[in-house]
């Protein structure tokens, strides 16, 4: 919190805090859609042998990198850190990758993984958007402390 | 507190089955027969007067919130997440009879019969 006085301004930003706690229960669900399609595709399509193995590794570690981002995200969001929101927001970029991915460059796209991925980038995006905002807010107050 | 924790993520994640459930709709029907299209256009616009039905009752209870003082609260609150709970199962059912439309190829007519329910 930035004092100013006696007052203190909260800088934390609401839609962010938000966002991120919608993202976690919508990336849960993302998650499981995904796997459950993995074993889908596993069973009917004929996929050459090393690529569903890779990308399902590549499913977990998303989901690894995507619990650490909405961690340190919320966290820095409510405790005004600089350092954890930048963390939050470099891990964007894997995750993007990985997101862009899954819709467009895996063996086999099917049509609700497009919409799933989508939905997902669409929150990234936002979360981008708000999070540098938050973070140059936050930098801000830090230099009239 | 423990229900309105509850009931934001499961109303969430309803709606979003239903908007996943319905682009699928979409995407898969646009190229198919005019007829069909037309129906799922009457079940878009009814989709958005819905939408401001429900526009309307939340107004009416914010309304009512000002108006009324007190432990009045509590039943309005108790009131709004009821219909709250109903909206999410009504999406969720809505969700699983569109999959069957999806999945298992069911007749638009019977859709009438749900989008009926829906009023």
């Amino acid at each position: 919190m930035a004092a100013r006085g006696r007052q203190t301004i909260i800088l934390s930003s609401l839609p962010l805090q938000v966002l991120y706690y919608l993202n976690g229960w919508y990336f849960g669900f993302f998650w499981i859609a995904e796997a459950l399609m993995f074993v889908y595709k596993g069973q009917v399509l004929p996929f050459p042998s090393t690529n569903l193995a890779s990308e399902i590794v590549l499913l977990f570690l998303l989901g690894i990198i995507e619990v650490i981002r909405l961690f340190f995200g919320s966290k820095g969001n409510l405790t005004e850190r600089i350092i954890s929101m930048v963390v939050s927001i470099l891990l964007c970029l894997p995750v993007l990758f990985t997101v862009l991915f899954f819709l467009l460059w895996q063996t086999y796209v099917l049509r609700a993984e497009v919409i799933l991925c989508a939905i997902l980038l669409v929150f990234l995006g936002l979360e981008l958007v708000l999070g540098v905002a938050a973070m140059v807010s936050f930098a801000r107050a830090e230099t009239f402390r | 507190m423990a229900t309105v924790n509850g009931i934001v993520p499961a109303r969430f994640l309803t709606l979003i089955a239903h908007l996943i459930i319905t682009i699928n709709l979409y995407w898969t029907r646009v190229g198919s027969n005019s007829e069909h299209l037309t129906n799922l256009l009457c079940y878009f616009f009814i989709k958005l007067a819905a939408l401001y039905n429900i526009r309307t009752i939340r107004k009416s209870n914010v309304l009512g919130k000002s108006k009324l003082a007190g432990h009045f609260n509590t039943i309005l609150l108790e009131l709004s997440l009821t219909l709250c709970a109903v909206a999410t199962a009504a999406h969720a059912s809505a969700a699983v009879s569109l999959s069957y439309f999806v999945f298992e190829q069911w007749e638009c007519d019977l859709y009438w019969w749900v989008f009926g329910f829906c009023r």
